[in-house]
């Protein structure tokens, strides 16, 4: 293949040749010999007849951000001898068009091989390798050809997870597998659930000596609460107004840690877990347990972009359907007002629901280069209200929320929400 | 400053300045300064790596001003250290532009090695050439010499067309 460095210099040798020609001018021909001369060593070098192979090995497909993979490339020259050889790898990452990186100029001889070691470390998401651009040319860059070597792979960087202590649910009902979660039915279990009276074959362990001591015909044993597992959605709200972005951060990858980590807990805890991902499009993951559904989510995670679409700009059109029934919802999202119908909504399906809400407000007033100006002062004091108000609505109908500013550890923010929700648990035993 | 950087502005300095002269000896001054312009402008050219187009205009520019040198009879050999100095200069800065993106300057030792070498060859090629053609001189007709141009762009389309296929 000719570059335009080739159509250039033709051209120009054509224009001392014919000039020299119409004009009978025999100078002008002679100083067109160095350009002819140049040409020529081009032709005699001009690439053809190698034969390139490329390998790629790599040193995990799956990471977590902030890890590196080593990648390693060889290619190898069966043939005849390249003089330059530009070797692109062809990164495209999150699906997008591949780029193109330069990664080596050298030379090879027939039968050389290289080898190329770099590591990579990105941000959360799919780089795929779509092979090698091996641009071949001549020593003056007269001709080229492109050849893409297949040396595909694929590296996924998992969204970071953050290590919880404890994620304070309370389904309306639980699945019959034991697990951590307070059933509130009588069985085995650690945590005091009632007394009633002693039936044959009960454990003389168990038996209430203190109530027992106030009746003279009749024994009462203590009654525990069984422990199970519960069925959890985890809704990721992916919907382009709930994403800001400021040079590099955005508060959407905040919901994304949210959600990883939230998910690896309950996951750990025994649960069976699905994840919505609600924004361009809905990426659902099917409920399941355990490790292979781990990897599931935060497949997903990685994979997850904000956007907009007009069946998805509102809570109103979401498929109810694909949520457990009767189990708990856990909805990250930085809420929107016109979130509180459709989660009334949910409540009136007969979920328990808790809401992570990354708050935006603080994110914006923390990137907003100059916070002190009276008018964005004002606005940011009305749409606060705004918010306490749209929160409060929220706890009206039994929804559980941690309003999470996103500079404070999330560990720190599950913690307070577990105390809340132990205060709130001796108070409706001290009502019933 | 490397080696190719200090002969990629000798070759600009010198074609501008064979050029410059070649018109100065004929006391024609629009020419000279037409070439310091050109010097100036490769110089630019030189300097501005990623726009490859500057020194393609400055080759162009330098064998238009050959070929009218040529025209008005200046002399040949000024005209050809300022052909070889432009050609010289282009074939550098696009080498310099292909290979300064290389991530590791230690891999492109061996190619900018080979490069000087094949570059040397086709400058001292073509001033042996120059001199076999202006040296031999033959007495041919005009029709004859026209045939024979022909068939030298032919064969320069034939060869284009076999590196091609």
């Amino acid at each position: 293949m000719t570059t335009r460095s080739f159509w250039i210099l033709c051209g120009l040798f054509a224009v001392m040749l014919l000039t020299g020609l119409i004009t009978v001018n025999n100078d002008l021909i002679v100083l067109a010999s160095p350009l002819i001369i140049y040409l020529m060593i081009a032709v005699v070098f001009a690439p053809g007849g190698h034969k390139l192979h490329a390998r790629r090995s790599l040193s995990t497909d799956r990471i977590s951000e902030g890890m590196d993979v080593e990648i390693k490339i060889q290619v190898d020259n069966e043939k005849a001898r390249i003089d330059e050889l530009q070797l692109y790898e062809l990164l495209s990452i999150n699906s997008q068009s591949p780029k193109r990186d330069l990664i080596k100029i050298t030379q090879l001889d027939p039968g050389e091989s290289i080898e190329y070691e770099y590591s990579l470390q990105g941000k959360r998401g799919q780089y795929g390798f779509d092979g090698l651009l091996a641009v071949v040319t001549d020593p003056f860059g007269i001709f080229e050809t492109r050849e893409q070597l297949p040396a595909g792979g694929k590296v996924l960087i998992f969204p970071d997870v953050i290590s919880l202590q404890a994620i304070p649910i309370q389904p309306p009902q639980t699945k019959g597998f034991s697990g951590p979660l307070n059933s509130r039915k009588s069985g085995t279990g650690v945590d005091f659930h009632g007394v009633r009276q002693y039936q044959f074959g009960d454990s003389l362990r168990r038996i209430n000596w203190m109530a027992s001591a106030q009746h003279t015909d009749r024994i009462f044993t203590n009654e525990y609460e069984q422990e199970r597992i519960a069925d959890v959605g985890v809704i990721l709200d992916a919907r382009s107004h709930c994403d800001i972005t400021y040079k590099d951060r955005r508060l959407f990858e905040y919901s994304i840690q949210a959600a990883a980590s939230i998910a690896t807990k309950l996951l750990n805890d025994g649960h069976c877990l699905s994840l919505l991902v609600y924004g361009a499009e809905i990426a659902w993951v099917f409920p399941g347990y355990g490790r292979v559904q781990y990897e599931r989510i935060l497949e997903a995670l990685a994979h997850a972009e904000s956007g907009t679409n007009y069946d998805t700009e509102h809570l109103h059109y979401f498929p109810a359907r694909l949520l457990p029934p009767s189990g708990q919802l856990i909805y990250i999202s930085p809420l929107a007002s016109s979130d509180l119908k459709p989660m009334k909504r949910f409540r009136d399906l007969g979920y328990a629901v808790l809401i992570l809400s990354p708050d935006p407000l603080f994110f914006e007033s923390a990137i907003e280069p100059d916070p002190s100006q009276p008018d964005f002062q004002l606005a940011k004091r009305f749409a606060q209200i705004e918010r306490r108000l749209l929160l409060n609505n929220l706890r009206q109908v039994g929804i559980q929320i941690a309003d999470w500013r996103v500079d404070q550890p999330l560990t720190e923010v599950a913690d307070k929400l577990q105390v809340e929700f132990t205060h709130l648990r001796r108070k409706q035993r001290v009502l019933v | 400053m490397n080696f190719r950087k200090l002969i990629s502005i000798v070759c600009i300095m010198v074609a501008s300045g064979a050029l410059i002269l070649a018109y100065g000896l004929r006391s024609d001054w629009v020419g000279s300064a037409a070439a310091l312009g050109l010097g100036f402008w490769g110089l630019y050219g030189f300097y501005n790596l990623q726009d490859i187009w500057i020194i393609d205009l400055f080759f162009g520019g330098a064998v238009i001003l050959v070929v009218i040198g040529g025209l008005i009879e200046l002399a040949i050999y000024l005209l050809f250290i300022a052909l070889v100095g432009a050609l010289g200069a282009w074939d550098l800065v696009r080498f310099g532009n292909r290979m300064g993106r290389a991530p590791d300057q230690e891999d492109i030792k061996n190619i900018e090695k080979r490069h000087f070498i094949l570059l040397g060859l086709a400058v001292v090629g073509g001033m042996l050439l120059a001199g076999i053609m202006l040296t031999a001189r033959m007495q041919i007709s005009f029709y004859a010499t026209l045939i024979l141009g022909v068939i030298l762009i032919i064969s320069l389309g034939q060869v284009v067309r076999l590196i091609r296929n």
